[in-house]
């Protein structure tokens, strides 16, 4: 039987929906102000999409920093009550009054954790590891990163009723692990919402000319991250994934899905930047390493133009105009050749790399209508602002692709939105 | 700045490759997937990409000395694959139309043949003209006794006519091809391989291009759609046995003196070569016909040229077949009809092949020798 309860948080209150970089800055925002708010989240961890990121562009930092000042201002913040492993059920009502059912599955760890790891020692099953998206296993009872916030383990359904889960719940000595836990439902009442469900990664494979499904060295920019993170599957050395072998010649084929009618029609915005930015780490970590970028056009707006500058001034860093559109394997070397007729030259190259980086842009989550909200979303699934819909607002990759900085401005904006919906008299 | 360029574009030619199906032509972004996809695109100045900005910017000169454009069999990888959905293979197909009216002789003849309001008017004329001739020699009823064509149209009718026709067709080509292979010769790749003996030239480049064209091998290379190998295949190879049917019988005629040899006994050799000829065209223009009702229009769409073309051919088979199984089950009006109906379709086949698109055969076997003759081809 579902546990239900009721949110401390009942009464005026904000809804946001995704713990991404947007959720959680519309949530301190709103909560500094002396707004109550409820931050739900689908994964054991807030932070989205950013906690993979290994550096952001064009300062090249990590955003562990900014991460842990904003987990930092939540932790401190009693206006904001967040739930992990939480997805909102039904929303019923009108801007100022709204019944929301939000659903919290049960992570079998509760907040007796000290993050100690003993359950994980002694578990031997492993599973595949989401926040590397998949590129490693981990154990059945992690910790989804090494700065997840909460720090916490979880344990993942995968072994409840085995032997596994019942060595874990030995291990611990804080009596942390609760293996009866049920799923939870709680009821709250909030004046406003922000929709803040973020993006994925379009699926590559469909793309079925560049070669992901064939080639082992075929990866994507949000793969690489992972691989250039300290705290990815490789410890931060950027390692090809057919043998291991240091990426010395690297290759980023730009608007892989995007830009194209039988993909993604509309320009994804932020993967020029990333890829002239990996191109950079790269290029920084292995000194001797050549990095080439085939574009269609390359888009860097505004202040973004000085990076591309940079970026261009390094001789061991090719910018090709033309769009690869055919990638395949060396068979003796596992070596991708990417095929592109360069525009300017026009002559077809067929370049071989140690690495193939496919530049794939943004899916909002909306798409599909998955969210349980009423909301207005253009044919790609981004939210439109709807005057006839007042009350519920959208900030982020919910709303169009747009890179971490301006995503932090317009949660922002919408946290003002949303107080008006909530506190206006 | 000694490799300066002045661009003159022409804006008519734009707004006629528009007309000709290239209606598309100005979404494309160069981004060079097509040329990349293209299996039979050569590694050095690639095509598609490049006709598509020169197809924008009205370079009308560049596009008609252009071989590549010929060099396109338009299996439609690139417009699968294209992102804009600028459907380059539909653009250069609207192209090589652009290209031969503009390269027949006489020109007003071209016009005629691409626009559907002229239809009437090019199938109106051998109607006339054949009931005028058959008005004149006393011909104009349907003949008593055992259904014998030539009762009703005689050799010494229609054969003129033919031959004429025949003349004038071939006059118009060697016209049009003249001035295509100079055009080439001038353009962007002009030929490597000057002074060559005619025996060389044709032993190197044009038996090899021929014997390619007969197997069909560049069909082969392309990824897409292997039925539109297949339906080409069947169709150029009924028109050959066809036209062996019709020298045969020619030369049986006129030089072995058989003037009254037809209809031949439904055992003899030629005739089950025009039967297979006949009942290999048809399948042929059936998997063409359903292959375009069934293609995705965002991919790819047929122009009143291709319909009106293979409409032709496929009535011309069907009402050849027709007159044949009419005559055996012996129903005079009927067979006489049709047998004048096929007449007047097989004279628009003909008589008009220089401005339809019957004139890729001949365009683009030039232009492949030609691709073969300048080191082009891939």
């Amino acid at each position: 039987m579902a546990d239900t309860r009721d949110s401390i948080s009942n009464g005026k209150a904000i809804l946001v929906i995704g713990g991404g970089i947007s959720g959680i800055t519309t949530a301190i925002e709103a909560a500094e102000t002396g707004c109550k708010v409820v931050l739900v989240e689908k994964e054991p961890f807030l932070g989205g999409r950013v906690t993979r990121l290994n550096k952001y562009y064009t300062k090249l930092c990590p955003p562990s920093c900014g991460l842990e000042i904003n987990f930092r201002r939540i932790k401190k913040n009693p206006n904001i009550e967040y739930y992990t492993l939480a997805e909102v059920e039904s929303v019923s009502g009108e801007e100022g009054n709204y019944d929301v059912v939000i659903k919290v599955n049960p992570r079998y760890v509760n907040e007796n954790c000290t993050a100690c790891g003993k359950c994980s020692e002694v578990c031997t099953t492993e599973i595949s590891d989401d926040f590397n998206l998949g590129m490693n296993k981990t154990k059945a009872a992690f910790i989804p990163y090494n700065m997840a916030f909460p720090s916490r383990y979880v344990i993942s359904p995968e072994i409840i009723g085995t032997d596994e889960a019942k060595k874990c719940l030995d291990a611990c000595k804080y009596n942390a692990v609760d293996l009866d836990m049920q799923p939870e439902t709680v009821n709250v009442n909030v004046g406003g919402i922000v929709v803040t469900t973020g993006w994925q990664p379009y699926d590559p494979a469909k793309i079925d000319n560049l070669g992901f499904k064939e080639c082992e060295n075929v990866i994507t920019n949000v793969m690489m991250e992972r691989l250039a993170s300290p705290n990815g599957p490789t410890e931060g050395k950027i390692l090809r994934p057919s043998d291991g072998k240091e990426v010395e010649n690297i290759i980023f084929a730009q608007c892989a899905g995007s830009r194209d009618e039988n993909h993604l029609p509309y320009c994804s915005g932020v993967c020029c930047l990333a890829s002239l930015k990996q191109a950079t780490y790269v290029r920084e970590q292995y000194p001797d390493s050549k990095a080439t970028i085939f574009y269609i056009d390359l888009r860097a707006l505004g202040r973004f133009e000085e990076f591309l500058t940079r970026v261009e001034s390094d001789e061991n860093v090719s910018l090709i105009k033309g769009k690869v559109a055919r990638v395949k394997e060396d068979p003796a070397t596992k070596d991708p050749v990417v095929e592109v007729e360069d525009t300017l030259s026009g002559k077809k190259i067929k370049a071989q790399a140690d690495l193939v980086v496919l530049a794939t842009g943004i899916v909002p989550n909306t798409l599909g209508g998955s969210i349980p909200v009423d909301i207005t979303c253009d044919d790609f699934g981004f939210v439109v602002s709807d005057p006839a819909k007042t009350g519920v607002y959208a900030a982020g990759c919910a709303k169009r692709p747009t890179g971490v900085a301006q995503s932090v401005q317009d949660a922002t904006g919408a946290a003002l939105k949303a107080i008006q919906s909530t506190l206006r008299r | 700045m000694a490799d300066r360029q002045l661009i003159e574009p022409d804006l008519d030619f734009v707004k006629k490759v528009i007309g000709f199906g290239g209606e598309t032509l100005k979404k494309c972004f160069q981004c060079a997937t097509c040329s990349v996809v293209c299996n039979l695109s050569p590694d050095n100045e690639p095509f598609p990409r490049k006709e598509m900005i020169w197809a924008q910017w009205g370079l009308k000169d560049k596009l008609l000395k252009d071989p590549d454009i010929w060099l396109c069999h338009q299996c439609n990888d690139c417009s699968v694959y294209c992102p804009r959905g600028a459907k380059p293979g539909d653009v250069l197909a609207a192209i090589r139309n652009y290209s031969f009216m503009h390269f027949s002789f006489p020109s007003f003849m071209g016009k005629l043949l691409s626009e559907g309001k002229y239809l009437p008017l090019l199938l109106g004329f051998p109607i006339v003209l054949l009931l005028f001739l058959l008005g004149v020699t006393g011909h104009l009823n349907i003949p008593e006794g055992e259904i014998v064509f030539e009762k009703f149209v005689p050799h010494y009718i229609v054969d003129p006519v033919f031959i004429l026709v025949s003349i004038f067709v071939a006059i118009s080509l060697a016209i049009g091809v003249t001035r295509f292979w100079k055009g080439m010769s001038e353009g962007v790749f002009p030929s490597a391989s000057k002074g060559l003996s005619i025996g060389d030239f044709v032993k190197s480049h044009v038996i090899p291009t021929l014997v390619d064209i007969v197997k069909h091998s560049k069909f082969m290379d392309c990824d897409r759609n292997r039925f539109r190998y297949l339906a080409h295949l069947l169709i150029f190879y009924s028109f050959a046995a066809l036209a062996v049917v019709t020298g045969v019988v020619f030369f049986g005629i006129y030089f072995l003196g058989l003037e009254h040899m037809l209809p031949l006994a439904q055992w003899n050799p030629v005739k089950l070569l025009a039967n297979l000829g006949a009942i290999a065209l048809i399948t042929g223009c059936t998997i063409v016909i359903s292959n375009r009702l069934k293609e995705d229009e965002a991919k790819s769409k047929s122009t009143y040229l291709d319909w009106v073309f293979i409409i032709i051919v496929y009535l011309v088979a069907i009402s050849g077949l027709l007159t044949e199984i009419v005559r055996l089950v012996n129903i005079p009006v009927l067979a006489y009809s049709i047998y004048f109906i096929h007449l007047v379709l097989v004279f628009y086949l003909i008589a008009y092949l220089p401005f339809s698109k019957f004139a890729h055969m001949i365009y683009r076997t030039v232009a492949l020798v030609y691709a073969s003759y300048s080191g082009r081809e891939k």
